[in-house]
């Protein structure tokens, strides 16, 4: 009976410590890929906006292009989910500086300048020495369509805007934030970044004090 | 009394420069998390463009096809060659005169206008390779509702009229200078041949001015806002005929915004005015041969053979 516990006790042992090893229930299929995710990455999903459609006929049927501009934006703001999500969430990610999962959305083209412009566009290469956890503070997403001739949604751009709070060591904490203009186009069975236009402006912050002070307004001081 | 007011204002300036800089410690941040410092404002970005080294030439074509008519049935009043070189990323536009003489393949000498309604774009892009040497990758055919309605779409056009223009039949009533047009003053600047000493040869260097304002313009606009390439390639594509797919629409307008509008040459061919038979007629200038080759080379024209402006005179 013993011998059975402590086999059970093994076996366990090392399917448990095989999953923490491997990461077995951290993979899970990203838009365009396998996506490795930590498992403490805080879970974040852009605030869709209605589509606004850009018809290339006036023949085209209003309605008929909103659900298909629709139904694409959908797509399109989980490609964007996984880009943010990788460039500046997943610890597995910026803690080591691979962005790998990040630079899978883009084309090949395009991921080459992503990569020369890695400290723009995510938590930067040394994130792993600066920060302690990355939370998200908000997302917007605003997509446009560019229908073909078919009526097909040919192209999105993706204006987002994005901040989080990466906390240093010391309590005190930067602001991330930055807002693109993405154009991505449908690449085989998924969307791919083909252009992008990305702007910075992170503030850093002072560290909340543990206990009340004074107030320190002019009245005060004067 | 003065050192209270030293005192006062010392500590005024160190509240402002501790709120502009917000590096003055606890005691003076305040315990929201407000900017410490700004890391700084950065961009990064990548636009594609079409690669290769061969050059491409779109046939631009206006007619005067008037409304209720069938737009490929008007004369071409307006016929421009766009060659791209991706590889130098350089435009060079080329207008021919409406009223080149010129030989319509099938139905002999004709002013070049002439062969849309004999035969649409297909006999016009014909017309041109025959005269110039030129294989068209594609064309594209708007009229004069088009041209206004893309411009208004766009939200207008500001362009820098080189001189005064006034004349009644195009309804032109412009100062030099830069302007911002609508849909039917563009229109209007683009038909005038009136008010241009030049007449027809300057009318048509006035169509490419307008295209370059166009470019001129998507360019600024998409630096401030990309999401404007997509107002621009729908307010093309709703008024104009073309063969262009929507696809290579995009993948040039991506590539055009690569392209310098200082490096779009803007050519009239030379010619001179003359008849045949009741036809008031131009000439194309036989030396134009040296042009269309050098054209169809690579897209370039080499500043030797770039004709002089027809409107280089008018002040």
């Amino acid at each position: 009976m013993a011998k059975i516990a402590i086999a059970v006790a093994v076996i366990g042992a090392v399917v448990v410590g095989g999953n923490l090893v491997f990461g077995g229930s951290d993979e899970k299929p990203g838009p365009n890929g396998t996506t490795t995710v930590d498992p403490t990455t805080p879970s974040f999903d852009f605030r869709v906006s209605p589509a606004l459609v850009v018809p290339v006929s006036d023949e085209q049927k209003r309605k008929k292009l909103e659900a298909a501009a629709t139904a694409a934006s959908t797509e399109v703001a989980a490609v964007m989910d996984t880009i943010y999500t990788e460039s500046f969430l997943d610890p597995s990610s910026w803690d080591g500086a691979h962005y790998d999962d990040a630079w899978a959305q883009f084309t090949e083209d395009a991921a080459t300048q992503a990569q020369a412009d890695a400290d723009m566009l995510t938590a930067g290469t040394g994130a792993g020495d600066s920060y302690d956890t990355i939370e998200p503070v908000s997302g917007k997403l605003k997509p446009r369509v560019l229908v073909d001739e078919k009526g097909q949604p040919l192209s999105i751009m993706a204006a987002v805007s994005f901040s989080a709070r990466g906390v240093h060591a010391d309590g005190t904490s930067t602001l991330f934030k930055s807002s693109g203009r993405f154009f991505l186009r449908k690449i085989g069975d998924g969307w791919k970044v083909v252009a992008f236009q990305v702007r910075r402006a992170d503030s850093e912050e002072t560290a909340p004090p543990s206990t009340p002070s004074g107030s320190a307004t002019p009245e005060s001081t004067s | 009394m003065r050192r209270r007011v030293v005192f006062v204002m010392a500590s005024l300036t160190l509240w402002v420069t501790g709120t502009v800089a917000g590096s003055i410690g606890p005691a003076a941040a305040p315990a929201s998390a407000l900017p410490r410092l700004v890391i700084g404002k950065a961009h990064a970005g990548y636009t594609p463009a079409i690669g290769g080294t061969k050059p491409i030439f779109i046939l631009a074509l206006g007619s005067d096809a008037r409304p209720g008519t069938a737009i490929e049935d008007g004369l071409s009043d307006s016929i421009h060659i766009i060659a791209i070189n991706p590889e130098k990323d350089k435009i060079s536009i080329l207008g021919l005169p409406r009223d080149s003489y010129v030989e319509i393949p099938g139905f002999g000498s004709n002013k070049i206008n002439a062969a849309m309604p004999e035969g649409g774009p297909a006999l016009t892009i014909k017309t041109v390779e025959n005269l110039t040497g030129i294989t068209f990758d594609y064309y594209v055919l708007t009229s004069f509702k088009g041209v206004e309605t893309a411009v208004d779409n766009i939200g207008g056009v500001k362009i820098d009229v080189p001189f005064a223009m006034s004349n009644s039949l195009s309804g032109t009533s412009f100062a030099a200078g830069e302007q911002t047009f609508n849909g039917e003053e563009a229109l209007a600047f683009a038909r005038d041949r009136h008010s241009l000493l030049s007449g027809d040869f300057g009318r048509s260097e006035d169509q490419g001015r307008l295209l370059l304002a166009v470019l001129t313009q998507l360019r600024q606009q998409y630096a401030k806002d990309p999401g404007v390439l997509f107002t621009y390639i729908g307010a093309g594509l709703r008024n104009v005929q073309t063969d262009l797919s929507t696809q290579e629409v995009l993948d040039f307008a991506f590539t055009a915004l690569s392209i310098n509008p200082t490096h779009v040459q803007n050519m009239v061919a030379p010619g001179s005015v003359g008849t045949s038979g009741s036809l008031s007629i131009v000439n194309l200038s036989p030396s134009n041969t040296t042009l269309y080759k050098d054209l169809a080379d690579d897209g370039i024209v080499e500043k030797k053979n770039v004709p002089p402006s027809p409107t280089a005179g008018q002040t």
